[in-house]
């Protein structure tokens, strides 16, 4: 029995951060309704970038996430401004298909160069919480696991507020709501487009470094990530910020509990058969809901 | 197609099935069979991405399906993979039948997850199962094809030729039946479909009907190739027949030629497949994911500048071309 509590804890405790990862693939879903094939990939450019600024510095990696989140700031603001809106711009239908190929290209690449720069074997990070775990009752809780949990939870409810409450964060779910009207009251789509974007990846490049002292890093760790998001922003409903929560929980806990009870390879195909049934009875998701 | 045109291509496909006479060198045969199998793939993949243009980025799953049926057959039941070919591609196009009912339900990006998705659930119950159906498929481990003599009823050939004719029949047959579909009723009500499928339906399309069978061809065509593609390399190694990459490597060059039209798919894949070898050879095995690398910015880029693909691009410059020779032609027969 405590197996599988153990099993949802420690699903509960990596859905968070699967939903901090998610919730920049569900934002620029909704407001700009493109699919960024290479949002696991930018997620491995995260890690990568936070394992070397720990191997160089020793820095903690809870303080390197506000380095990475920064840095992935920018990357996604100027590729959104510079590239991807160009593409955007010729699309005449409301959702485009070729940010999608385009993407598809990016993800290609950048997890083939990192294959060439630095491998194909994994690299694990040494931190001060790898590998400690703390003792509950008869359950283990992994403590890199708890912190970035923790972490991640405050990022997503910071987000939400600041999508409820501050002045961008209401031009953003406007845009998502109705880009004509959004211009009409005022509201510079363009630049709105290039912040939720922008948002969207500084999130991912946070996780990157919330996730190194648990997980080793390798070229192929986005291929993972990307689908398992875009299954979460599905489950959530497209730009939904408490959606990819309650998605990245439960997509955790069915991979955790799923491999407990029956084994590793059905809790994968589990994942994507919850993925095809939402998509087929709740498209916008289980909570609902059509905006932000 | 007029004459001219019919005589070009019967000329271009002669000039190619004379290519085993002046090759010899093994390995170069593999990298020119290896185009013509992506050749092929591409081509097959374009009647569904292409003229109807669903972006079903899970299409690999079928060549799996080909793969597995044709081994089965082949290596169990002592089937020739000649009747395992036809098999897997009408399991093939049942499965496509299924998948198509769900996922064409869908649209634009939603649809090409659900594909991928379809995918990853298929190849994982391969995986992870040691016995298919009652057959040793060895789950991960893949199913190496026994060695039953060297000839045609067998698909096994020791020298290269042997392959290079029959998937060079098999491209010219895919490239024959896309220009018929192109050009028949078919082909309109794909192109309908892919521009405005509200508007075709309201004039009678039957959207769904058309969809599902352009998927069956596509699926059919692409489990033949996956078939013959295992025959080739003589093992099924589940991982790569069934993987993401693979389903992303069928689409890649229609994609980057022009996806809707005929050639394109067939001359990207003739100038992009040999990329990965010929790499291979200058810098050797140790810089693993260089060619894809290079795919993937490749299609970026011409995703990016020119989105319709290269055989347009290359018709468009054509034409100008054609046009500036003949816009001088008046002037100098004046003199």
């Amino acid at each position: 029995m405590s197996m599988y509590v153990q099993a949802l804890i420690d699903g509960l405790l990596v859905g968070g951060v699967y939903a901090t990862i998610a919730v920049g693939l569900s934002l620029a879903f909704g407001v700009m309704r493109i699919i960024n094939w290479a949002h696991g990939e930018l997620l491995m450019t995260g890690m990568y970038i936070s394992y070397f600024i720990f191997t160089a510095t020793g820095l903690d990696p809870y303080l390197i996430m506000l380095l990475t989140a920064v840095m992935m700031f920018f990357v996604g603001f100027f590729l959104q401004k510079g590239i991807i809106s160009n593409i955007l711009e010729r699309e005449t239908e409301l959702e485009p298909i070729s940010v999608l190929l385009f993407t598809s290209g990016l993800g290609l690449f950048l997890s083939n160069l990192a294959l060439m720069i630095f491998g194909a074997n994994p690299l694990t990070a040494n931190t001060a919480y790898t590998g400690k775990s703390l003792q509950i009752a008869s359950i283990y809780v992994s403590v890199p696991k708890l912190i970035s949990f923790t972490i991640a939870i405050v990022c997503t409810l910071a987000l939400y507020f600041f999508l409820q409450r501050s002045e961008m964060g209401r031009a953003i779910r406007a845009t998502a709501q109705n880009r004509s009207v959004a211009t009409l009251m005022g509201i510079n789509m363009k630049h709105i487009y290039n912040v939720a974007f922008g948002i969207g990846i500084a999130l991912v490049g946070l996780s990157g470094a919330l996730l190194l002292p648990y997980l080793p890093v390798v070229p192929t760790v986005g291929a993972t990530f990307s689908f398992k998001s875009f299954v979460i922003v599905v489950l959530g409903g497209q730009g939904s910020v408490p959606g990819a929560l309650l998605g990245g929980l439960l997509v955790g806990i069915i991979e955790k509990l799923g491999t407990q009870l029956v084994s590793d390879s059905v809790a994968q195909m589990a994942v994507f058969i919850v993925f095809i049934l939402v998509l087929l009875f709740k498209p916008y998701g289980l909570l609902g809901k059509k905006d932000i | 197609m007029n004459v001219k045109k019919a005589a070009l291509c019967a000329g271009i496909v002669l000039a190619t099935a004379l290519i085993p006479l002046f090759v010899t060198n093994n390995l170069a045969m593999q990298y020119i069979i290896n185009m013509l199998i992506f050749a092929y793939f591409a081509t097959a993949w374009n009647i569904i991405g292409g003229y109807a243009g669903q972006l079903a980025l899970g299409n690999g799953v079928y060549v799996g399906i080909g793969a597995y049926v044709s081994t089965i057959l082949f290596a169990y039941e002592g089937i020739t993979p000649w009747i395992g070919m036809l098999a897997g591609g009408v399991i093939a196009a049942l499965l496509a039948l299924i998948i198509g009912s769900i996922t064409f339900r869908l649209s634009g990006s939603y649809f090409a997850l659900a594909t991928v998705a379809m995918l990853h659930i298929i190849r994982l119950t391969f995986l992870s199962n040691n016995y298919m159906f009652g057959y040793h498929t060895k789950g991960a481990l893949g199913i190496s094809l026994p060695w039953r003599g060297n000839s045609i009823i067998n698909m096994q050939f020791e020298e290269k030729a042997g392959y290079f004719y029959i998937i060079l029949a098999l491209l010219v047959a895919a490239g024959a039946f896309s220009y018929r579909i192109k050009t028949s009723k078919m082909g309109y009500y794909l192109q309908a479909i892919n521009t405005n499928p509200e508007a075709a339906s309201s004039l009678g399309v039957n959207v769904m009907g058309m969809k599902l069978k352009a998927s069956m061809i596509s699926a059919f065509m692409t489990a033949v190739g996956g078939s013959f593609y295992v025959q080739f390399l003589n093992v099924l190694d589940p991982s790569r027949i069934l993987g993401y990459d693979m389903s992303v490597q069928i689409l890649l060059f229609a994609i980057i030629g022009g996806k809707g039209t005929l050639w394109g798919p067939i001359i990207a894949s003739l100038i992009m497949t040999p990329l990965q070898d010929v790499l291979r050879g200058i810098v050797g095995a140790s810089i693993s994911g260089l060619a894809q690398a290079i795919y993937g910015l490749v299609l970026m880029l011409f995703i990016y500048f020119l989105p319709a693909g290269l055989w347009p691009a290359i018709i468009k410059l054509y034409n100008k071309i054609v046009a500036k020779i003949r816009a001088r032609a008046p002037a100098n027969a004046g003199e």
